[in-house]
């Protein structure tokens, strides 16, 4: 019996001291754990930046590089803004901006934490990343405002019992959060950046950005202010083509002043306030340029080299200057964008350009005759249909190129009912480093062809077009359907709230008008 | 502990010195002879005749017979034989002792496992269904989840795929739940055992091993299925989706016993698609292009394909083989009344009707059982296991959905390519640029091994009379390899512009690796008392259970190697991708249960119990499951006299079950780093910077249990001396705090790929069961006998309410709905009123009295405004079809005459829709640019001389989008299946004892014989089944199961 009950014991301490405990630590730091040092902040702020790569930028390419008028694509339901609220690269350019903006939220809710110690060993200061994180967030509401007029502001991590609840908006409140973000942002970012870290968002970057904002917030002035402080910080110029000679062989001068804008041996120049990065390396054994997250420019991914379901029309072709400087046929930059008869593409056949052979329901696209049949800007001479094709494109994308900024400025100044002041002298030195003649006086179609010609086929036209559209009593006239036949009026001008989200939302959030 | 022992033999000593002392002194000794029997008149060999109390023993010899010398009269005989009842015979005044042994089972009350412990059939309250060994092992199922399908009602049993070893798919009583897992508990000689996928992980995800395939399904002695709260919930907080136990083979008392038994058999792939031929491909792509004004490419014509010397491949063909099917098992039982082991060796190997693809497994089990003391016993059981696999390693999706689109043109072979396969190419498949789909099976290699052992040894003591305390430890550890082998290969030419779609037919070679270790550790202790006082009969159980579970894995991917074809990591030079994590996982848990009965009358059944799981968050680690039920027998009661019913047993149940299926750290958000989407460039030259964010897992810290509650009401009914057996049972089975990976706005900004989980949403299955059985046993030796079994279980799923108010979730690409209101995963799409004809266009062609339908013309599918908006949109799609059936049904006619027997098994479900996608796509002419061979159903497609058919008209751009999800291609996946076929020949008593064996039998099966459906995809089970109950009902062509011939013996010596 003694022995029994020894057993008995000894089952029971087997079985009440071998407890393991239910509360286990993950492999893998939590969100409890984390956002507790500067170096791991910096990884947070690596994450805020990444969706500007393939995730917001592809689909926000693809939607806007056929929607204008300079292109004619294949895909006729994007081509004539049939755009639909279940439209899959629409929402995606709505989620990944929602997940730049989250990123930078986690941000704010975190580093006031007073445990987190930035010293000065830390590889960045605190206000640096707050000013990084500032500046991103405002870039991903600029773009929600512009793409998608009203959709709600989300100034703070969402918890999930604001997930349904969701309202829209207001432009206004966008253009108030923007300005704050930006204008902190400017105060605590540097005006550049070391090798290692050139990418980063920069002051002047800041001061760019929120500059534009005012030019959509019809903020004449204050547009004027921002871009003042980009101007005047000495650290942007336009590239100059040097060693002229007055003579026809200037013209590859010229070309190739322009084209650093577009290449990836020119990457990050002295033209650029804000480009979004991709790796260098292009990697081989790929399957499409940008398929992987680097090297996302569309027309890699369209045109010439790669799907070919686009082509500049003969319309946009035409409408760069003749002639253009010492012997040369057209504008330079005509060159620099489109492909023109002599041009060398390599690998490729054009007679199968555009769509396969395939028949073109819009026959305006540029034939050769028109001397042009594909886009150049952004060209990636490699050629995806080969083995070991690159799996990446290395060049940047210029978000924010310094032409841009004095082309705005003079399209300020000409608001501001001075067009012949300083942004004359600005949109003319755009026009001289192409080696085009000045113009006398600043009107709206001197400014609507300079951007058309400088910053054709980059994304940039039909937001253009729209807000030109939309200026106090159509006061330039502009009407967006005078370009684009199917655009509708008080629709196109955005794009749809996707439907998941309103569904989603159940009645808080309302669609945009005319979906 | 050793003075004990020493003690208790010499006691056991001095009693028997004293007893044959008495004995030998007052009587003399008798023997006593005799003659033993079966139940078949047939002599008994080996029979153990022992005097009680004594260790006096002679075995019966090769006529039966028996001569043993006793003391006396007051001596009693014990007769003893595995597989039949003991029998005690006291000597008196008898010299000659003959009879027939009584089979065990006839009289000896089955005892049947219900977890922690055992319970008379007769006296069960819960929901319980035993398969037996035999029933398993009739088929030659690879694993013992295939062979439950037909056998137990209330459990949906359907295999995935015809691959050997492919994963099945178990539900028992209905789905419960959308997000978490919905299989069931397995529980292996008392141990809970993961079903979580063994082998190594690897970037493609892709094929895993069954890893109940590593249990060798001739070393199970039975299976009981629980499928009630009250039988469930002593698995508390693991038992929503019903229980399966499974019981090995033990040893028992007598001279040792071997069996042997193997079959060799055929897997045949029973169905293929009728595809066009390449004459036919030609005609019709001809027309195709003519239609559509285009030049058609050179290829097709009669001067190319002359050129190419006529090609004409029937890919289907090319990719099938005959799979032979092997099985060698054998097996030693013994024991004694201290000892008692059971040994079994197994191997195991089928080719899959897949070109390259088999399963085999090697095992070896060893089971024993020790009777330390009167008071004391302790065993173990250990199964070790390795199960090799290799796959199909098809790069872009289903091996047999190549071989659908490839193009006739292409020949297999292609000397001039790397690897030697031929591949597309404009000259010779013109657009057609599907991948050569022999080389996408046969040049790279996939396979899978896995290691795994069981080990369970416990002990059990009597502290005092009918107080029992066991100790359990177990370990079940496997580990894990796959290994992915993709040789340098072109097979495909890439020309400007043509082939746009799949970029893998060219590569470099490439290895991946990926390794899985896991490890379960379970210490389990219960305390059970059994008392009797009077009439009232009680079992009191009372235990405790730890687990921890630790599993981790890598993975490595090697790339430019060395020297060509030595496929080894050490052979490559580049590493481009290594990836590895650990994964913990506790589990405690306290339970006690109360059997009462008074009068074996009344019938009470409750139990509790408590657990904690590490899934949850601090505040909610632990969950508590109650349950009771109760019976009544009437026959012990009022219908005590009625001679007729043998029982009649009322039964009511109620209980809750929880459900903790969700995977780790859930409740808690991870930080990952690096993941693509998180890393971004700096820098000049620029450098990779990876990202942090909160991104594979986001935490939910209020999570608590999925918890199911059950009720159930049954009835028992056994009459004409347990011939006639009848159980009906009506369940209801509501799931609640479901756990759901909640749907997240996109301005949440969190990763959609893994949102956080939560508990919300209520799914309500009910339905019948009936089983029933008649046995007829033969009156005399050589004479007829025969069973019938049947079973047939009704099913309704509800969704009654989900997350973020009732949005439903759309799956598998929106093929699939939940929504409230409907069964989980109803396919969803547009109904289909027909096709257009020439008369529903007016001069302009517009539709006239129909909505608008975009780019529609005559021989369009015509599809139906539900909306009535006077537009075909997105919003007029519905739910067409229901994934899960109706009622499913198996019945199993069992007969035995003279030394033949014969068994036919059939299986079905009725109600039951499945989307046929695979021949919506072959069925359908054009699809673009890509020209892939079609079903021959395409030849009668849609012209304005042929318009009475419901196959679309030739467009090769598809514009009218006739492919989208439509009642079109719904069908009805009903079937009934002649399952199993078997035919057996036992050689006679008599000549077996010529050649001393007890038992010779020898049979041929069919599976899979006989189909009876509408369906006309591959396979309705295949096809309508997966692995997801999200995306169930979508046939996109699965590998049919195939059918098997065989033959096979089974001898016991």
């Amino acid at each position: 019996m003694k022995n029994k009950i020894l057993i008995f014991i000894i089952f029971a301490i087997l079985g009440s001291g071998c407890k393991k405990s239910l509360e286990l630590t993950p492999t893998t730091p939590t969100a409890a754990s984390f956002y507790t040092t500067p170096a791991e902040f910096n990884d947070a702020l690596t994450a805020a930046y990444s969706p500007l790569q393939t995730e917001f930028g592809l689909p926000f390419q693809y939607i806007y590089y056929q929607a204008d008028d300079d292109i004619v694509s294949q895909f006729a339901m994007y081509n004539d803004l049939n755009w639909l609220t279940t439209d899959g690269q629409i929402q995606s350019i709505y989620y990944y901006l929602s997940v730049g903006v989250y990123r930078c939220n986690i941000i704010f809710q975190n580093i006031q934490n007073p445990a987190v110690q930035f010293t000065s060993a830390s590889p960045y200061s605190k206000n640096v990343i707050i000013g990084q994180a500032e500046f991103l967030r405002a870039l991903y509401d600029f773009y929600f405002s512009i793409c998608f007029y009203e959709p709600p502001l989300i100034n703070h991590v969402l918890q999930p019992n604001e997930y349904g609840i969701q309202k829209n908006s207001t432009q206004k409140a966008f253009y108030s959060s923007i300005a704050s973000d930006l204008t902190d942002a400017a105060s605590k970012l540097p005006a550049s950046w070391g090798s290692t870290d050139i990418g980063r968002a920069t002051s002047g970057a800041a001061w760019g950005l929120l500059g534009k904002m005012y030019m959509y917030a019809q903020n004449w002035d204050s547009a004027e202010i921002c871009f003042n402080n980009v101007i005047n910080s000495g650290q942007y110029s336009l590239i100059q083509p040097t060693g002229l000679t007055n003579t026809k062989s200037d013209s590859i001068l010229y070309i190739s002043a322009y084209l650093q804008n577009f290449q990836a041996t020119h990457k990050n120049n002295s033209e650029s306030l804000f480009e979004v990065q991709f790796l260098d390396d292009i990697g081989t054994n790929g399957f499409l340029p940008g398929w992987l997250a680097a090297g996302s420019m569309l027309s890699a991914y369209f045109s010439l080299d790669g799907y070919k379901n686009i082509a500049p029309r003969s319309t946009y072709a035409s409408q760069f200057e003749s002639p253009g400087p010492v012997g040369m046929l057209y504008d330079p930059r005509k060159y620099g964008t489109v492909f023109v008869n002599g041009d060398i593409m390599i690998g490729d056949n054009p007679a199968e350009y555009p769509l396969q052979g395939l028949p073109f329901e819009d026959k305006n696209y540029m034939t050769i005759v028109d001397q042009g049949f594909g886009v150049k800007k952004y060209y990636y001479p490699q050629h995806y249909n080969k083995v070991d094709i690159t799996q990446a494109d290395p060049d940047n994308w210029r978000l924010l190129r310094y032409d841009d900024i004095l082309l705005m400025y003079a399209e300020a100044d000409l608001q501001l009912n001075r067009a012949s002041g300083t942004g004359l002298q600005y949109l003319n030195s755009v026009r001289a480093r192409s080696g085009m003649p000045p113009i006398a006086i600043l009107t709206p179609a001197a400014i609507m062809h300079e951007r058309q010609v400088e910053l054709g086929l980059e994304c940039l036209r039909y937001h253009d077009l729209v807000r030109w559209s939309l200026l106090p009593n159509n006061s330039w006239g502009v009407s967006v359907s005078n370009y684009i036949p199917t655009f509708v009026k008080g629709k196109n001008e955005y794009l749809p709230i996707p439907q998941y989200e309103i569904d989603y939302m159940n009645g808080n959030l309302k669609q945009n008008p005319g979906y | 502990m050793k003075k004990n022992r020493l003690s208790i033999n010499a006691k056991r000593l001095l009693s028997i010195a004293f007893f044959v002392f008495v004995v030998v002194n007052v009587f003399s000794q008798v023997t006593v002879k005799g003659i033993l029997k079966d139940e078949k008149g047939e002599p008994l060999i080996g029979v153990v005749v022992s005097i009680k109390g004594t260790l006096t023993a002679v075995p019966t010899g090769i006529d039966g017979d028996y001569s043993i010398k006793v003391k006396g009269e007051s001596d009693t005989l014990v007769f003893r034989y595995v597989g039949y009842q003991t029998k005690e015979v006291r000597v008196g005044n008898q010299t000659v002792i003959d009879f027939s042994m009584e089979l065990e089972a006839k009289k000896m009350e089955e005892v049947v496992i219900i977890g922690y412990g055992g319970q008379k059939k007769s006296d069960l309250t819960g929901s319980v269904v035993v398969v037996s060994s035999e029933e398993l092992n009739k088929a030659a199922p690879a694993s013992f989840d295939q062979a439950l399908e037909g056998q137990a009602p209330g459990v949906l049993v359907t295999q995935n795929s015809g691959r050997p070893g492919a994963d099945m798919s178990v539900k028992i009583r209905g789905i419960g739940s959308i997000n978490a897992s919905s299989d069931p508990l397995y529980v292996i000689d008392g141990v809970p055992i993961s079903n979580n996928n063994l082998s190594g992980t690897d970037g493609s995800g892709a094929t895993n091993i069954n890893p109940l395939s590593t249990i060798n399904p001739s070393d199970i002695e039975s299976m009981e299925v629980l499928k009630d709260a009250s039988s469930c919930a002593i698995y508390g907080a693991r038992g929503a989706n019903g229980v399966i136990l499974i019981n090995t083979k033990r040893g028992v008392s007598g001279k040792p016993q071997v069996t042997f038994s193997s079959y060799i058999g055929i897997n045949y792939k029973v169905n293929s698609f009728k595809l066009l031929n390449a004459n036919q491909y030609c005609t019709l792509q001809d027309s195709m292009y003519s239609k559509a004004g285009l030049a058609e490419p050179l290829a097709y014509s009669d001067s190319a394909r002359r050129v190419n010397g006529y090609q004409n491949t029937n890919w289907q063909k090319a990719l099938a083989q005959p799979g032979i099917i092997q099985n060698y098992n054998l097996g030693v039982s013994s024991g004694s009344e201290f000892a008692k082991f059971s040994l079994s060796a197994n191997y195991y190997k089928a080719n899959g009707t897949l070109v390259g693809t088999d399963m085999e497994r090697y095992s070896v089990r060893i089971n024993s059982d020790l009777t330390i003391s009167k008071w004391l016993k302790a065993g173990e059981s250990l199964i070790l296991s390795r199960v090799n696999s290799e796959n199909e390693t098809d790069i872009n999706g289903n091996p047999w959905g190549n071989a659908y689109y490839a193009s006739p043109l292409m020949p297999i072979k292609d000397p001039n390519n790397a690897g030697g396969y031929a591949g597309p190419s404009p000259s010779v498949t013109g657009q057609n640029d599907e991948t050569n789909p022999v080389g996408e099976q046969m040049a790279p290699s996939f396979t899978s091994n896995v290691n795994r052992v069981f080990a369970d040894v416990y002990a059990e003591a009597e502290i005092i009379k009918g107080l029992k305390y066991k100790a359990d430890m177990a370990l079940d550890y496997s580990n894990g390899i796959n290994n992915s082998w993709t040789p340098e290969i072109d097979m495909g030419k890439y020309v400007n512009g043509i082939f746009t779609q799949n970029g893998n037919r060219s590569s470099a070679a490439s290895l991946n690796e990926g390794y899985n270790d896991s490890r379960e550790w379970l210490f389990n202790n219960t305390i059970t008392y059994v008392k009797d006082i009077g009439a009232h009969n009680i079992t009191l159980m009372a235990g405790a259970s730890e687990e921890s579970v630790l599993t981790s894995n890598f993975s490595v991917t090697g790339n430019t190697f060395l020297y060509p074809g030595f496929p080894y990591m050490s052979n490559a030079t580049v590493f481009p991708a290594a990836s590895g994590g650990v994964v913990p996982y506790t589990f405690q848990s306290e339970f006690g249960r109360l059997l009462y009965n008074y009068n074996s009358k009344y019938l009470i059944t409750a139990s509790i119990r408590r657990d904690g799981s590490s899934r949850f968050g601090p505040n909610n680690k632990y969950g508590t499951f109650p349950s009771f039920s109760l019976g009544w027998k009437l026959n012990e009661d009022f219908l005590k006299n009625v001679k007729r019913i043998d029982m009649l047993k009322l039964r009511f149940g109620w209980g809750q079950t929880g459900n903790d299926n969700l995977g780790n750290f859930k409740y808690t958000s991870l930080i990952d780093n690096g993941p693509a989407t998180s890393r971004y460039a700096f820098g000049s030259p620029s450098t990779e910077y990876y990202g942090a964010t909160e991104f594979s897992n986001q935490g939910n810290p209020n999570l608590v249990w999925e918890a199911a509650t059950m009720t159930n009401a049954g009835i028992d009914v056994n009459l004409f001396k347990n011939q006639l057996f009848f159980t009906g049972e009506y369940y209801v089975k509501n799931q609640s705090n479901m756990l759901v990976q909640e749907q997240i706005p996109l301005a949440s900004g969190l990763w959609y790929g893994s949102p956080p989980w939560e508990n919300l949403g209520k799914v309500m299955n009910r339905g019948f069961d009936f089983n029933v059985s008649y046995r007829k046993a033969e009156e005399r030796e050589g004479g007829f006998s025969y069973s019938i079994t049947g079973m047939f279980t009704t099913m309704k799923n509800k969704v009654i309410s989900l997350a973020n108010g009732n949005l439903p979730y759309y799956t598998n690409g929106d093929a699939n709905i939940t929504m409230v209101g409907h069964t989980i995963g109803s396919m969803y799409g547009y109904v289909c009123e027909g096709i257009y004809q020439q008369k529903d266009f007016d001069a302009n062609n517009n539709i006239i009295d129909h909505a608008a339908q975009a780019n529609a013309k005559p021989g369009d599918l015509k599809f139906k405004d539900l909306t009535g908006s006077g537009n075909i949109t997105a919003l007029d799609e519905t739910i067409i079809g229901k994934p899960l059936p109706d009622f499913n049904y198996g019945a199993t006619l069992n007969c035995g005459f003279a030394h033949f027997d014969l068994s036919v098994f059939m299986q079905g479900v009725q109600g039951i829709q499945v989307y046929d996608a695979e021949m919506a796509n072959l069925c359908i002419a054009g699809a673009g640019n890509n020209d892939y061979n079609k079903s021959t159903n395409v030849l009668n497609y849609w012209s304005p001389t042929n318009t009475n058919t419901m196959i679309p008209r030739l467009d090769k751009d598809e514009t009218a989008n006739n492919s989208r999800i439509s009642t079109r291609w719904m069908e009805n996946g009903s079937y009934m299946r002649i399952k199993n076929v078997q035919l057996g020949y036992s050689l006679p008593k008599g000549a077996l004892n010529a050649i001393k064996v007890a038992r010779i039998r020898l049979y041929i099966s069919i599976s899979n014989l006989y189909t009876i459906t509408r369906y006309k995809g591959l396979d309705p089970e295949s096809g309508g089944s997966n692995s997801s109950v999200l995306s169930a009902g979508y046939d996109n062509g699965q590998t049919p199961i195939p059918r098997t011939y065989m033959m096979g013996v089974q001898v016991t010596f």
